[in-house]
């Protein structure tokens, strides 16, 4: 960095030029290297009562988590025992799951679909020429309503469906229907088989019950249906993504 | 004054200022670089931590994805700032301490300056998306070989230089450097042969790495610093150390419970069951040393309240040693068996990484680093303010990684627990600490940047040249750096 022969040899900041030796007089002691205070031999105080005292706390704390571990050096033990969790051990009094209102209505209303499997299948596509389809019909897309009498009266007579002229007997299912397996029933076979249509609420359903109930016993036809039923039940409107209690069906504030 | 004849003092001054002179350019080398690492790390965290609540944060460049920023942001801490820190450190020690004078500078400069450059090209090829994506071994696997030919080229003179030392007493320090250093090539090659070179199951590259994270820390880091605390704490007091019989039981806990740590982050994975909770129960027995090394070097120190106060090596030091004790009582929380859940995948077990790597080990670090430049430059430090703003920046920083992710990071582990809530909630909680670990960041980053300038500006010998340490009392006697002392007048001295 400087140059050999020039007068920096008398500088402190010693450049490679330097000779450590030489420029010995001029570190004296107030350098950092020459102001430092020299390490002493080690103090030989006992360990102390205390620090072994808790050292032994902390040991048996190690050897609680340690015994956690099952058998010591067990190579073939691996997963622990109840680790891994299912929702099952829940308590009981606690809440369950949350579930999204149409999950949990399409889950539920396909149990009750079991009803309807005989004449309208599995597919929703009924039989050809005998019993009507689910899937696209307009029926079932169209006003809730009129729906909700089908189902829970039973219809007869000529009626139109899809394009083709049905004359058939569809008996009541009110009787076996509560409002909620009513709702549950009606979102699943309007939002089922690519039919793409709004949730029932449970409210709507308990309208349904309703009107079917003022309107006495007798199954439907195509022309009351029209006349009379041709509007969306009245009642609270459910967002599909609404969490609910799977048991209460109440929906679950989350928090924010 | 003029006693120039060669008392035993003054040869030892002469034989301190030749070890320091040979030293020189690779220390300063591997501590700036370091240093401008550490900065360059801490960006890295900020953006990983931002983007941890703000998802759309700088979502423009691809380089920067969650998962890279990360996984750079620990790579260049641990293999940019930490180990080059480290490696400072044990190479200006083991000559001090084994009074050698270091042959081999050159090299050492060479393979560090090889170091860096293999660092950054692990970092690129990061941010690139080739890395290997094994936490802590990040770098693709080529890069493994190539720091550790660098690791033994850098420190195998440390070794030799003990080899050779005069025969006599080997002082605590040595006890821990030399450990350390034997330790690292140890866990560095097992786990780069296991996680690299083998063709084993994932879950045992995954046990291999966790074990490489845990002891990473618990037999490199820690032992560095707890040897650069054990010469700072008597050098800077002329204290005798408080105790050689507790300093003997520190190392030797340490020595034996270091090498289980790692795998408790695998409790609930399908290993051998008794793996993860030998680990667990060898970080709560981390308090054992703590409490030791903690005790006995707050022994030497107390007494001194001034003097911690004043100088900035043993105010770095001693803080590091208390946030050891830290860190050693709230692991005995965090391992317990019901806690391990709550940290297994929340923000506990990283805030606890950076109390480790930063709060003990950089705390350290930065105290030998004020202690060692200068030595080394023949300079005083510039500026206590800065000294001061590093020191205070960096504990509000890591009391706030403390609270809002140790702390924090409980309720949002205990919210991943709660079935009955949608996972959501706990993101919405969750998002909330990670603001809390922003703001740290940002604190560190602050403090830094003074550090990295300040070394910097010594690196370039823009050091104060005075007799009198820059220390860090309250009072401004004569000027903002205190007594000036005989500043620069060494040639008229002389003539």
């Amino acid at each position: 960095m400087s140059d050999p022969s020039s007068s920096s040899d008398l500088r402190p900041d010693l450049d490679e030029s330097i000779n450590v030796k030489d420029a010995h007089g001029a570190l004296r002691g107030d350098l950092a290297a020459g102001r430092e205070k020299t390490v002493r031999e080690n103090g030989m105080e006992a360990v102390s009562l205390w620090l072994v005292l808790i050292s032994a706390i902390v040991v048996l704390a190690a050897g609680a988590v340690m015994g956690q571990g099952g058998s010591f050096f067990g190579y073939s033990e691996l997963v622990k025992e109840g680790y891994m969790r299912t929702p099952s051990p829940v308590p009981q009094d606690a809440p369950k799951l949350p579930i999204a209102a149409l999950s949990l209505f399409q889950k539920e209303g396909k149990k009750v679909y079991g009803a309807c499997v005989a004449c309208h299948q599995n597919s929703g596509l009924g039989q050809t020429g005998q019993f009507p389809p689910l899937a696209g019909s307009e029926w079932v897309l169209g006003n809730t309503e009129a729906l909700s009498m089908i189902i829970h009266n039973g219809v007869a007579g000529k009626i139109e469906v899809a394009g083709t002229q049905y004359n058939g007997n569809m008996s009541a299912f009110g009787a076996n229907l509560n409002a909620k397996e009513l709702a549950a029933l009606m979102t699943y076979i309007r939002t089922s088989w690519g039919n793409d249509a709004s949730i029932v609420s449970p409210s709507m359903a308990a309208n349904a019950l309703e009107i079917s109930k003022k309107r006495g016993g007798s199954q439907t036809s195509a022309e009351e249906l029209k006349k009379s039923h041709d509007k969306m039940l009245p009642g609270d409107i459910l967002p599909p993504d609404t969490m609910l209690d799977p048991e209460t069906w109440e929906p679950i504030a989350t928090e924010k | 004054m003029a006693e120039t004849n060669s008392t035993p003092d003054s040869e030892d001054v002469v034989l301190r200022s030749s070890i320091d002179r040979s030293l020189r350019h690779p220390v300063m080398f591997l501590f700036a670089s370091g240093a401008l690492w550490l900065v360059l790390s801490i960006v890295l965290g900020l953006v990983a931590s931002a983007k941890k609540h703000n998802p759309e944060f700088l979502t423009c460049f691809s380089w920067l994805d969650a998962g890279k920023v990360d996984a750079a942001h620990m790579s260049a801490m641990i293999y940019g700032w930490g180990s080059q820190a480290a490696f400072g450190i044990i190479i200006w020690l083991m000559a001090r301490l084994s009074r050698k004078e270091c042959t081999a500078s050159g090299v050492i400069l060479w393979a560090a300056h090889v170091w860096n450059a293999v660092v950054l090209y692990g970092v690129i090829r990061i941010m690139m998306g080739e890395g290997s994506g094994v936490t802590y071994m990040e770098f693709p696997s080529e890069v493994w070989p190539l720091l550790l030919v660098c690791y033994t080229i850098i420190t195998i003179w440390s070794l030799i230089q003990f080899q050779v030392r005069d025969a006599g007493h080997v002082y605590v320090s040595q006890w821990y450097l030399l450990a350390g250093l034997l330790w690292f090539p140890w866990i560095a090659v097992t786990a780069w042969v296991f996680v690299f070179l083998m063709d084993g199951h994932p879950l045992m590259i995954a046990g291999v790495a966790a074990w490489f994270k845990g002891t990473l820390f618990t037999l490199f880091f820690l032992p560095v610093a707890l040897g650069s605390a054990y010469y700072l704490a008597p050098k800077v007091t002329g204290r005798p150390v408080y105790s050689y019989n507790i300093a003997l039981f520190g190392f030797w806990s340490l020595a034996v419970f270091g090498p289980w740590a790692g795998m408790q982050k695998l409790v609930g994975a399908p290993i051998p069951q008794f793996l993860p909770y030998a680990g667990a129960a060898s970080m709560i027995l981390i308090l054992i040393p703590a409490i030791a090394v903690g005790y006995n070097i707050i022994k030497t120190v107390i007494g001194n309240s001034e003097l911690v106060a004043e100088s900035p090596s043993l105010r770095f030091t001693a803080a590091g040693i208390v946030l050891f004790v830290v860190f050693g009582a709230l692991s005995v929380f965090l391992h317990t068996v019901p806690a391990l859940k709550l940290t297994q995948f929340s923000y506990t077990g990283y805030g606890f990484d950076v109390l480790g790597l930063y709060g003990v080990f950089s705390l350290c670090a930065f105290g030998a680093i004020y202690f060692i430049v200068p030595r080394i430059t023949r300079r005083e430090w510039l500026s206590r303010r800065f000294i001061k703003w590093h020191f205070f920046c960096s504990l509000y920083g890591i009391s706030s990684v403390v609270i809002c992710a140790v702390a924090g990071g409980l309720s949002q582990g205990q919210g991943i627990e709660d079935l009955s809530q949608p996972f959501g909630t706990m993101a919405e909680r969750a998002s909330q600490i990670g603001w809390g670990v922003t703001l740290a960041w940002a604190f560190l980053l602050f403090a830094n940047l003074f550090f990295c300038l300040h070394l910097l500006l010594m690196w370039a010998r823009l050091g104060r040249r005075s007799s009198h340490p820059t220390l860090l009392d309250a009072h401004h006697p004569t000027s903002p750096h205190g007594p000036e002392g005989e500043v620069d007048n060494y040639s008229s001295a002389s003539a």
